[in-house]
């Protein structure tokens, strides 16, 4: 026996077998924490992966992956995960796994760190954006529906917003600038009367000085009164003007009243409108759970399969033709529980998954995943990634009933919510994706409701009544968002049930409300009216028949000046004032 | 001194079969583990035959170790080498009929560079056993001498061992 030769190596064979019994295991959850990093794109903490050798198998214990669009928050983790490799692909270097287990499998659990990897990470950038879009529409559409109602509920009668009031107050302001002007010039006529009296009274100069100085009065008040006459011609025109005017404010009276006619045509809520603002909020939340792991789930795949080492390290595999293909990697059935969190209500689950492989092409099925609710909150989860031909085709149907849905608060507290009870909801979401085209929907569905506005809701009360009218009509709620068009450019279209009820409701409130309103309205209108015409006519007939009366006096002091001064001195009035 | 024992059966390991002949085959052994990639089968094979033949251990993983580097030189080589070989028609029925084979996939033969550079270090099988040999021949007896000198050498291979690489 050669002791010299044998010991040494078997030396060396015991520390190989230390190596791979101490830091094998290490060894390898460092590479399946990087890879899986990789993949994933986000951070991957392993506690525990342990390897057998007969049968060859791996355990994968107390597994957290990060949500990295949500710091301190896991998007999976699991308690144990077992698989056994088959022997025969295994030598054929094809890790085939008949039949897996995971279990102990949670979602959106807290975690210690923020969860931030330096990795690639492409996780539900896309469905976040849509979810955000989405919010953001719902949240438009719930500002402009309620301040319409509210405008719309308004006391719409502002005198000052009437256009025969601003007529009114046109023409009044004209008329009063044209009888300050004509004021104005019969107190002309007044104070150049009064100084033609006052030189003819004046006795001084000698006869022949009176005598020019009568004359040169007579002149005066010639011109006086021809001024009088232009003035009084003027005030003739008067009266036409007014009856013109007149005309105006009963135009203006006209179309105010048929301006009414047409607001309480057009008083017609759109039901998307307030379907969108509504039921935006919750709608969104759930759009963006499906498509995110929809998304996380199609990313995944797509990274698995386009992984290829660096050249320079490692060359080029060359890929010949075996008699059977066999993928890479495969696990033909794995068997799944846990627990999930749905509407803030922990929900057991179990089912499992088919297909599940790194090369879908050459295994020529597609992955299927069946999971059932195994709690007192009835649940499926049907999926389907099909990535083994050109164009990849995604499905997914998820159905259950809402946790915590027999009391909902729907639309945003800040502007106007409703508290909806009833029995529990049930949601229903069915998604295909077929390259990167996306189309499905998403359903929500509760019986037995009852609608309340929220009390701290800052509403007019008279909208709070109409809200109530219309609440009365609702006794049941059907949500649904249908989904179509790109990842890059998603569009959707909501319909509810409470949208139509409630918009029927509201319009019938509002129709009912606006026609009391459109009759006060108008009687309101024609008494602003009357009473904006009949004042502009007293105003204007006093103001009228005033200046008209002191341009008689003006009139008359002048023609008293001339006959006084041509009377005392035997002048010839007709001929001092040249009157025919 | 029980527990030097493991450790002088070790370092015996590395230190047996040092004539010249068995110095240049470890070394030439080594060389060709150096240059072929590691992590597939072919690498833990030729690691096997190197512990398995009577050759010097030390040299061989002199050998791999420096020729681990040269091969960051001789990777585009042995890639190209690799895949002119792995694409070429009339092979092609060779390679299908291997890749379908148990365990052989794990050798890792498809890939262009460990086939390549293993087929490379083939080649220079030879050649480097041949030209290493008077090598040693000339410098492994005053490296010898020198390493006698070390405290640890004499603790870990003993005065017998030091006996031993002193009567050469």
């Amino acid at each position: 026996m050669r002791w010299k030769y044998l010991i040494p190596r078997g030396i060396l064979l015991a520390m190989m077998w230390l190596f791979f019994t101490f830091t094998l295991d290490p060894l390898l959850k460092r590479a399946a924490i990087f890879s899986g990093q990789v993949t994933t794109g986000t951070r991957i903490d392993v506690a525990q992966l342990a390897t057998g050798f007969f049968p060859p198998t791996i355990d994968v214990n107390e597994t957290q992956v990060a949500n990295r669009h949500s710091p301190g928050t896991n998007l999976i983790e699991w308690n144990h995960f077992h698989l056994s490799l088959e022997g025969g692909p295994l030598l054929k270097k094809s890790f085939i796994v008949d039949e897996a287990s995971l279990t102990g499998l949670k979602f959106g659990t807290p975690r210690d760190d923020d969860g931030r990897s330096d990795d690639l990470s492409r996780l539900g950038s896309q469905s976040s954006e849509l979810a955000n879009a989405f919010q953001q529409k719902v949240k438009n559409a719930g500002s402009h529906w309620l301040g319409l109602l509210t405008e719309k509920a308004k006391d719409r009668l502002d005198p000052r917003k009437l256009e025969t009031a601003r007529v009114a107050d046109a023409r009044h302001a004209n008329w009063k600038k044209r009888f300050d002007t004509l004021e104005a010039q019969i107190k002309d006529f007044e104070r150049r009367a009064k100084q033609i009296e006052s030189r003819v009274k004046s006795g001084d100069g000698n006869e022949l000085q009176k005598l020019q100085r009568y004359r040169q009065a007579a002149a005066d008040v010639r011109t006086l009164l021809d001024d009088v006459q232009q003035v009084r011609a003027e005030m003739s025109q008067l009266p036409q003007i007014a009856r013109n005017d007149q005309n105006a404010l009963n135009q203006a009276r006209l179309r105010d009243l048929e301006s009414i006619e047409q607001t309480v045509g057009f008083l017609r809520l759109d039901s998307d409108l307030i379907s969108e603002s509504l039921l935006g909020p919750e709608l969104a939340a759930h759009l963006d759970f499906a498509l995110s792991w929809i998304g996380w789930l199609n990313d995944s795949a797509e990274q698995l399969a386009q992984y290829e080492a660096p050249d320079r390290t490692w060359g080029e595999d060359i890929v010949f033709r075996r008699k059977v293909e066999l993928p890479r990697y495969l696990i033909r059935k794995l068997n799944v529980s846990g627990e999930a969190k749905l509407g803030g209500e922990l929900v057991p689950f179990q089912g499992q998954v088919t297909g599940l492989t790194s090369e879908p092409a050459v295994y020529g099925k597609p992955i299927v995943a069946h999971v059932e609710g195994s709690g007192p909150v009835p649940l499926t989860l049907d999926l389907t990634l099909d990535r083994t031909g050109d164009v990849p085709i995604h499905t997914a149907e998820f159905t259950c009933a809402i946790p915590n849905s027999t009391e909902m608060e729907l639309g945003d507290a800040d502007k106007f919510a409703l508290q909806v009870s009833g029995q529990r909801a049930k949601l229903r979401v069915r998604l295909r994706l077929t390259g990167e085209q996306i189309e499905g929907d998403v359903r929500i569905a509760q019986a037995a409701v009852a609608l309340k506005a929220k009390s701290d809701a800052k509403l007019n009360p008279r909208v709070k009544k109409m809200f109530q009218h219309a609440f009365d009509n609702v006794s049941r709620l059907e949500i649904a968002v249908a989904i179509s068009g790109t990842l890059d450019e998603p569009h959707w279209m909501l319909w509810s049930n409470i949208g139509d009820e409630l918009a029927n409701g509201l319009n019938g409130a509002l129709a009912s409300e606006f026609a009391a309103q459109r009759r006060n309205l108008e009687s309101q209108v024609a008494a602003a009216a009357h009473e904006q015409i009949e004042g502009f006519n007293a105003s204007l007939g006093k103001r009228y028949t005033q200046l008209n009366s002191e341009l008689q006096l003006s009139e008359s002091h002048a023609r008293r000046i001339v006959e006084k001064a041509a009377g005392g001195r035997g002048l010839n009035l007709n001929g001092l004032l040249r009157l025919k | 001194m029980v527990i030097l024992s493991p450790l002088r059966y070790l370092a015996s390991a590395f230190s047996a079969q040092n004539s010249p002949r068995q110095l240049a085959l470890g070394f030439a052994l080594g060389a060709v583990i150096g240059l072929v990639p590691k992590g597939n089968l072919t690498a833990m094979v030729l690691m096997m035959l190197l512990f398995a033949f009577r050759v010097n251990l030390g040299a061989g993983l002199l050998g791999a170790f420096v020729f681990s580097w040269i091969a960051v030189l001789t990777d585009p080589i042995a890639h190209q080498v690799g895949q002119s070989l792995l694409t070429a028609e009339p092979l092609k029925s060779i390679w299908t009929a291997l890749y379908d084979m148990p365990v052989v996939p794990w050798t890792a033969f498809n890939n262009t560079l460990v086939l390549g550079s293993f087929l490379l270090g083939l080649a220079a099988f030879y050649p480097i056993c041949r030209l290493s040999e008077p090598i040693w021949t000339r410098y492994w007896p005053p490296l010898q001498n020198r390493l006698r000198k070390f405290r640890v050498v004499k603790l870990l291979w003993g005065a017998q061992i030091t006996t031993t690489l002193g009567s050469h």
